[in-house]
């Protein structure tokens, strides 16, 4: 017997294009038809599991969404704070105009410092009078107040630990009598934005695997209605892609149709309830469409991965296994 | 076209087959028999690589269970056509679309999947009843619509497992007559059985598993 007269239609296995290999060698339009008919009939046989199914999604998507604007807000707000953070340098009192500049250009020279700024005694004065509502000669004859070199911190250098470096650097520098930054705070909010970024992974990983495990109960089901069919197309020789394909086009429209509930859910809770109160939270929140559109694609992505863990499982067992 | 070389075949701590070794010739009619649970339809499942062997090989045409991928096997059991005791037909499903079925999943031309369906149930038998569901088909029709649709792909080797054990007398002459029309075209037929009234009306290659062997019985 000649190899020839298997199927693959004289070719021998082995030789299997790529198309084949992945299953995808059958696609005639007739295929193609029924693929798609499939897929909307699962939605058709099994309404009430896909209905919440599709309702489920949408509201861990919701929360989803609601967490990733809360980190977005959280994350944009810590990094406001870390640029406004600065290292203010007070220089000794006996320091000559020459001393205050060599002084201002070594601080300047330290590495993660963007720019100085020259505090003189008169502007330190001026500055105590508007925070304080009080001038220093109300209280003392002489200006107290000593010059200073306000150090900003160059972006990638806004970390505790890095400031801490050039808080270090700057109080070793000739001139410097002593430095203050708001380190406590510093840390506090790094700690606090660290606990929160770990909260909202673990919270979006939970919501993310229950969608996913309710999609694939939900293909599940399809699937038990159809074992018969899905024996018979093993047995004919149908490709595992072929059989897999109406599956998981069923779990990714489950998660498409999802997100975009979950979508117009956000936006109409953001447009109705959390927008009038941005202005009190001082937080914006300005959505863009790709926002709704990465929600969507989330929700496609986890219908999708929900319908391979079950459709993956059948399509590993043997044909007796199905009987 | 099909030979098992030291076949190996184990389930838990049950030993199916122990270095067997088998040849098959293109076109031959062998029958396979055996007590109940000795392995005929795991022989069956070798072929049509359902099952590989835990040890040996088994080669089918060009396909050798030792290298063959998962994504070999749909193509192989194109050129096998299967038929089991139990029908295994879609009861949702015309007799007509039933056979269609086995095209329509494997990628056929429209216009090819009428006329070859046409073909096919004339073969067997059954084109007045081409529109009728399974549910109103007696035991013998049912199994030539399934006999249809495993020929309908025009295949190499005919694999049947007890194809007539849920039959009559007369059912299963009618059934034993297309596997020999069948054979007589060059298609080789496999049955496993235990109706050795079979093997009187129609002679053939009579295999028997016994031992964990095959032994051609005389």
């Amino acid at each position: 017997m000649q190899n020839g007269k298997y199927a693959g239609k004289g070719t021998y296995a082995p030789c299997l294009s790529l198309a084949k290999r992945l299953g995808l060698g059958d696609c005639t339009p007739m295929s193609f038809r029924y693929t798609l008919e499939e897929s909307l009939a699962g939605f058709r046989r099994n309404r009430a599991a896909t209905l919440i199914t599709i309702f489920t999604v949408s509201i861990s998507l919701l929360l989803l969404g609601v967490f990733a604007i809360i980190t977005l807000n959280f994350s944009e707000i810590v990094e406001e704070i870390r640029t406004r953070v600065e290292v203010e340098a007070f220089l000794r009192e006996e320091l000559s105009e020459a001393q205050h500049r060599e002084t201002g250009k070594r601080l300047r020279s330290i590495r993660g410092v963007e720019e100085v700024t020259y505090i003189s005694k008169d502007e330190a004065a001026r500055i105590f009078q508007r925070e304080f509502g009080e001038k220093h000669d109300d209280l003392l004859e002489d200006n107290p107040l000593p010059a200073s070199y306000r150090l900003k911190i160059h972006q990638g250098y806004d970390n505790p630990d890095s400031i801490a470096v050039i808080a270090r650097k700057a109080e070793s520098t000739p001139g410097v009598e002593s430095v203050v930054y708001r380190k406590q705070f510093l840390n506090l909010i790094e700690t606090r934005a660290r606990t929160f970024r770990y909260a909202t992974l673990f919270i979006g990983i939970v919501l993310g695997l229950s969608a996913i495990i309710l999609v694939a109960n939900t293909i599940r089901l399809t699937i038990e209605a159809k074992r018969g069919i899905i024996r018979t197309m093993k047995l004919v020789g149908a490709t595992a892609m072929f059989i897999r394909l109406p599956f998981l086009i069923e779990g990714i429209l489950h998660g498409i149709i999802g997100g975009i509930l979950a979508a117009i859910l956000l936006g109409v809770s953001i447009g109705f309830f959390i927008e009038p109160l941005s202005e009190d939270l001082l937080l914006s929140f300005e959505i863009k469409t790709a926002y709704y559109l990465v929600l969507i694609a989330v929700g496609g992505l986890l219908g999708f991965i929900g319908s391979m863990v079950s459709i993956g499982r059948f399509l590993r067992e043997t044909l007796s296994a199905q009987t | 076209m099909i030979e098992f070389h030291n076949v190996r075949l184990v389930f838990g701590d049950q030993v199916v087959l122990d270095r067997a070794n088998l040849k098959i010739s293109e076109g031959e009619f062998v029958y396979v028999i055996g007590e109940t649970g000795i392995g005929k339809s795991s022989f069956l499942r070798l072929i049509y690589m359902d099952i590989l062997p835990s040890f040996g090989r088994v080669r089918v045409g060009g396909y050798d269970s030792s290298t063959i991928r998962s994504y070999h096997i749909p193509y192989l059991r194109r050129s096998i056509g299967i038929v089991f005791q139990d029908f295994l037909l879609l009861e949702d499903r015309t007799v007509a679309e039933n056979v269609a079925f086995a095209l329509y999943v494997t990628g056929a031309k429209k216009q090819m999947i009428g006329p070859k369906v046409a073909k096919v149930l004339a073969e067997v038998g059954l084109s007045a009843k081409e529109n009728a569901m399974p549910g109103d088909l007696s035991g013998g029709e049912k199994q030539r619509v399934a006999i249809a649709r495993a020929l309908v792909n025009d295949p190499v080797i005919l694999l049947a497992d007890e194809p007539t054990g849920n039959l009559d007398p007369a059912a299963s002459r009618d059934i034993l007559a297309i596997f020999d029309r069948v054979n007589r075209r060059g298609t080789a037929c496999i049955i496993a059985t235990h109706d050795y009234g079979m093997l009187v009306q129609r002679p053939g290659r009579v295999i028997k598993i016994q031992n964990r062997n095959f032994y051609d019985v005389v």
